[in-house]
């Protein structure tokens, strides 16, 4: 699994559509700012590539509709979509969120969740990569 | 040459880049200033002093031009031998993108406007890295935190992130500077000739 991430507008999911020759438009291309994620059951994808663009919808999603335990329902998302990479061989995951995290603390709680929970999945996703890159108005920084 | 300088607020950022602009003015080329803050506020024209001052007393002859938008007038006034310093493209866009909203023409609404405005500073920057030596642009870091809620300010920040992604992939040389501390993010780290000889 490889985890892009980087502040908003830095051409992240430009840079995975590069690196791997993909589209937007292609099978297996989840963008979460337009759509919702397929649940962990229904996460069957017959694509060899799998992108998912904009993990902390996901985990806004997930803030707003758990009180508590966000991080385990996050944490069984991505042992799923990780599962199903380890199925078939040559199969390949890229997740792609935007980093929130390094603004002033938010006025409504319910951002300040938002923000802290996404910081903390993104460290499950950070862990669980092969590769880790944070995308700087479309370069490159290899972090792992 | 183009020089893409980026920073958060205070961060050092036109201090260096003035710098810059001076190693490069030291081969004998002409120094401008491209100031893209409107005057509004005693806040603003001390600090415009404050640099105005620090600018005279480098011992260089800067030549400082208001421009808070419309960038591509300026353009016949540089000859070829001269370093341009931008500062900043923030204000450039805010000016050009926001202009109209004291009378309440909410025209960053419309992807075309958009669009046009995008274009718009874009060749602006073309037009005049084709006319100096040496092209410095200033900008600011405005990427930290959630995205707003707000329209204008999402709009802003969308089209600064497009327009540094494009001035990145131009530059030959680019910087982001952390508490007075220049890192080199782009360019060559030795031999600064090897740089002079690409073009874009």
């Amino acid at each position: 699994m490889h985890f892009v991430t980087g502040g908003a507008f830095h051409g992240k999911a430009k840079w995975v559509m590069d690196t791997y020759s993909a589209s937007r438009k292609m099978e297996g291309w989840c963008n979460l700012y337009d759509a919702v994620c397929p649940e962990a059951e229904e996460f069957k994808f017959k694509t060899s590539l799998v992108v998912i663009e904009g993990m902390e919808q996901l985990v806004k999603k997930v803030v707003q509709e758990n009180e508590k335990g966000t991080r385990e329902v996050l944490k069984k998302n991505l042992q799923a979509w990780l599962k199903w990479e380890s199925e078939v061989p040559g199969r390949q995951l890229v997740l792609i969120g935007t980093d929130i995290g390094k603004g002033i603390v938010p006025m409504e709680e319910e951002n300040r969740r938002w923000r802290d929970v996404s910081g903390w999945f993104f460290q499950d996703a950070a862990m669980a990569a092969e590769k880790v890159h944070v995308v700087w108005y479309g370069m490159e920084q290899t972090i792992k | 040459m183009l020089i893409f300088i980026t920073g958060g607020v205070r961060s050092g950022k036109s201090s260096f880049a003035e710098m810059v602009a001076v190693y490069h003015g030291n081969k004998g080329y002409r120094l401008h200033y491209v100031a893209t803050c409107e005057q509004n506020g005693a806040e603003m024209a001390e600090r415009i002093n404050r640099h105005r001052e620090d600018r005279e007393k480098s011992g260089y002859a800067w030549k400082t031009w208001e421009q808070p938008r419309d960038i591509h007038d300026l353009s016949a006034a540089f000859a070829h031998e001269d370093v341009i310093l931008l500062d900043c493209l923030t204000n450039l866009v805010s000016n050009e993108l926001f202009a109209g909203w004291r009378e309440n023409r909410n025209q960053w609404e419309e992807a075309a406007f958009r669009e046009m405005v995008f274009q718009k500073i874009m060749d602006g920057i073309t037009e005049l890295k084709k006319q100096c030596e040496v092209l410095i642009i200033v900008s600011n870091e405005v990427f930290q935190g959630l995205l707003p809620d707000d329209s204008g300010t999402f709009y802003f920040m969308q089209m600064m992130g497009h327009l540094h992604q494009h001035i990145v992939r131009q530059s030959h040389w680019v910087y982001q500077v952390e508490f007075g501390m220049p890192i080199l993010r782009k360019g060559y780290d030795a031999d600064e000739n090897q740089c002079t000889a690409c073009t874009v």
